[in-house]
């Protein structure tokens, strides 16, 4: 058998040269894939879950309905649209406090009679704004968020709405009784002292995080 | 097989939170009295009873975050599960997780007891391999706390290549040993008839072959009068000694815009370097069944070559070979072919992008050794392309037709690696007819 001649330098240095054309013109290239299919995600199994999006989405139009109870006017649906979307782009600040306090003083501009239906409903929402904020503040909105991490919060929600409705059924009861309002300052004084006293002793107790 | 990452959980910090509750609660419930409106201080109540909620549990310690159980399933997904043993007083954990070709995704677990995630990714990529990177961060009841976030992984696995099944191949043009599969030219034990001859010295007598011996002594002489006996001689059995040389300098997958090394390759993409793999395995695995002997030869690591042998252990070791090639960069061109044996079949798997490859089976061509090339480089994807792509691809594979025919002019045999869905038929067209040339020349 007649074996070929060995390439000769030049040609192989000409065929390295254009190998090397070739992979400079590949790497200078487009920056997009020519396959054209996107890259998949990293699976995981969590159970039942709700997008952190929703979750935000939900919290804002609890945030609105609980606007609409007291907001008259263009300047007040400014005011509180701005509060949400600082709340939404800044969530590590004190919104939910920000949000709750105006919507206090939204109550008293509005000049609704104390204790009408809809502050029942007010004391609803602005805890459940407040609630909802706690859970997806910081969050990715295309988080996947468990269902069942939301039965905390929740209960939580349940425990303290069940006392602040009954509070203020007590309160328009009392209120409908004719009852002094110096009566319900101090009330009003000794639950506040006692959530004080609460706080100063986990404090005191070195029982700050870390 | 794996280096499985374990982490602590983050120091506690404190959020916003509880200021955040205090500030509209307290200052409703201040409004409230100084204006004398209850249903004010009603309105802040919720905040602060859920506030003093929160505050009842305090978050202290660290927990433990871990990867366990990482392991390849055999169907192109490799698993994994996620634990978190969290520190007192914690509530959610959030976790991101992310992995090479992947995208990533955000975890948000109710963490009051011991969180396990499963995980899974997909991908046919073999090799040393790197999947889920783990971010963490966990939050306390009532959101009074966070820890700092800590990074976990990512994890390490060797992949190992799956061998599919080949089961005609070609042999190489001189069989060796005194036993083995294949019917050699020799005269010696086998099974395949090779001739009568008379019988000598050496002979077994169980070989003699009586109608013959009758036959042959009934000629011109008194029927019944034996003189000369006859045996049946046989062709001997011998073993194949196939080389199997790995060009792990490229590893290039389908998406030329990855070649540069700052795309990602998507993960159901098979690269070069996983189907010189695969087709490695496949080959060592077929020749190692049929009782031949194989040897490794990785053209990244030349000083390292694994010398032929048989059997199922020595499977086990090519394919770890296998597994931990990488790319080397091919900086450095081999001035000398590695030394192969004598009369071995050389088998070469490379992409053939450049002419290193060629040359060393041309070489070993020419010093007589039968030489089969194996072209790993995976096919263009059928997307549309730019002209300037399409020139680029034209160059690449014109540049591929003239290495492969001057590997034919040089006697090489050639043979691209096809995937299909059927994993048995790789290969298979390709190299049956390479192993009925080699009979049709034997």
């Amino acid at each position: 058998m007649t074996l070929p001649p060995p390439a000769t330098a030049p040609a192989r240095a000409g065929a390295r040269a254009r190998a090397m054309l070739a992979r400079l013109a590949v790497t200078v290239g487009s920056g997009t894939g020519t396959t054209g299919k996107p890259l998949p995600t990293v699976g995981a199994t969590i159970g039942r879950w709700v997008p952190v999006w929703v979750v935000t989405a939900a919290m804002l139009v609890v945030a609105v309905v609980g606007a609409a109870f007291v907001v008259q006017g263009g300047i007040g649906w400014a005011v509180v649209g701005g509060i949400l979307a600082v709340m939404v782009r800044f969530p590590e600040g004190p919104w939910p406090g920000v949000y709750t306090l105006t919507m206090g003083v939204l109550l008293l501009v509005s000049g609704a009679e104390p204790f009408a239906g809809r502050v029942f409903a007010l004391i609803a929402t602005v805890h459940l704004v407040a609630v909802l904020h706690s859970v997806v503040a910081g969050l990715p909105w295309a988080a996947r968020l468990q269902l069942r991490a939301l039965r905390g919060p929740l209960s939580r929600f349940a425990a303290a709405q069940s006392a602040a409705q009954a509070l203020a059924t007590v309160g328009a009861l009392v209120t409908g009784a004719a009852v002094t309002l110096p009566w319900l300052a101090v009330l009003a004084a000794g639950g506040l002292a006692a959530v004080a006293v609460t706080l100063h002793l986990h404090l005191a107790a070195g029982a700050g995080p870390g | 097989m794996s280096d499985l990452p374990r982490d602590t959980t983050g120091r506690w910090l404190r959020t916003a939170v509880p200021g955040s509750w205090a500030l509209g609660g307290g200052g409703l419930a201040l409004l409230g009295l100084v204006l004398g409106r209850a249903d004010l201080v009603a309105l802040g109540a919720p905040l602060l009873l859920g506030l003093a909620l929160a505050l009842r549990t305090t978050p202290s310690g660290r927990g433990q975050v871990a990867i366990e159980g990482l392991h390849h399933d055999g169907d192109a997904a490799v698993r994994a599960h996620l634990t978190l043993q969290p520190p007192p007083g914690t509530e959610l954990a959030l976790f991101r997780v992310s992995s090479p070709g992947h995208r990533h995704v955000d975890l948000v677990v109710a963490a009051a007891g011991p969180v396990e995630v499963p995980l899974c990714v997909s991908g046919v990529r073999t090799g040393r391999r790197r999947f889920f990177q783990v971010t963490h961060q966990q939050t306390s009841i009532g959101h009074r706390a966070r820890t700092s976030s800590r990074q976990l992984g990512p994890a390490q696995l060797t992949v190992l290549p799956r061998p599919a099944e080949l089961d005609r191949l070609p042999l190489p043009p001189r069989l060796q040993g005194l036993t083995g599969a294949h019917v050699s030219r020799r005269v010696g034990t086998g099974g395949d008839l090779h001739d009568i001859a008379p019988f000598s010295r050496g002979d077994r007598l169980r070989r003699i072959d009586w109608r013959a011996t009758l036959r042959e002594s009934g000629r011109g002489r008194e029927p019944g009068t034996l003189t000369d006996l006859h045996v049946r001689r046989t062709f001997a059995t011998a073993d194949a000694v196939v080389n199997l040389v790995l060009d792990s300098r490229d590893d290039v997958a389908r998406d030329r815009a990855t070649w540069s090394g700052y795309g990602e390759v998507h993960p159901d993409d098979a690269t070069s370097l996983d189907l010189a793999r695969e087709a490695a395995a496949s080959l060592a695995k077929a020749y190692l069944d049929a009782g031949d002997r194989v040897g490794f030869v990785d053209l990244g690591r030349v000083g390292r070559p694994i010398r032929p042998a048989g059997g199922r252990r020595h499977l086990q070791r090519i394919i770890h070979a296998l597994a931990v090639s990488t790319p080397s960069g091919g900086g450095r061109p081999i001035v000398r072919p590695p030394q192969a044996p004598s009369g071995a079949l050389l088998i070469v798997l490379s992409t053939l992008l450049d002419d290193q490859a060629a040359n060393l089976a041309a070489c070993w061509r020419r010093h007589g050794h039968r030489v089969l090339a194996v072209e790993v480089l995976p096919p263009l994807p059928e997307v549309p392309r730019s002209a300037g792509e399409d020139n680029l691809h034209r160059l690449i594979e014109l540049e591929q037709a003239d290495r492969l025919w001057d590997l034919a002019r040089a006697g090489v045999e050639t043979v691209r690696w096809q995937v299909t869905s059927d994993r048995s038929r790789s290969l298979a067209t390709g190299l049956h007819l390479l192993a009925r040339q080699r009979r049709r020349s034997a």
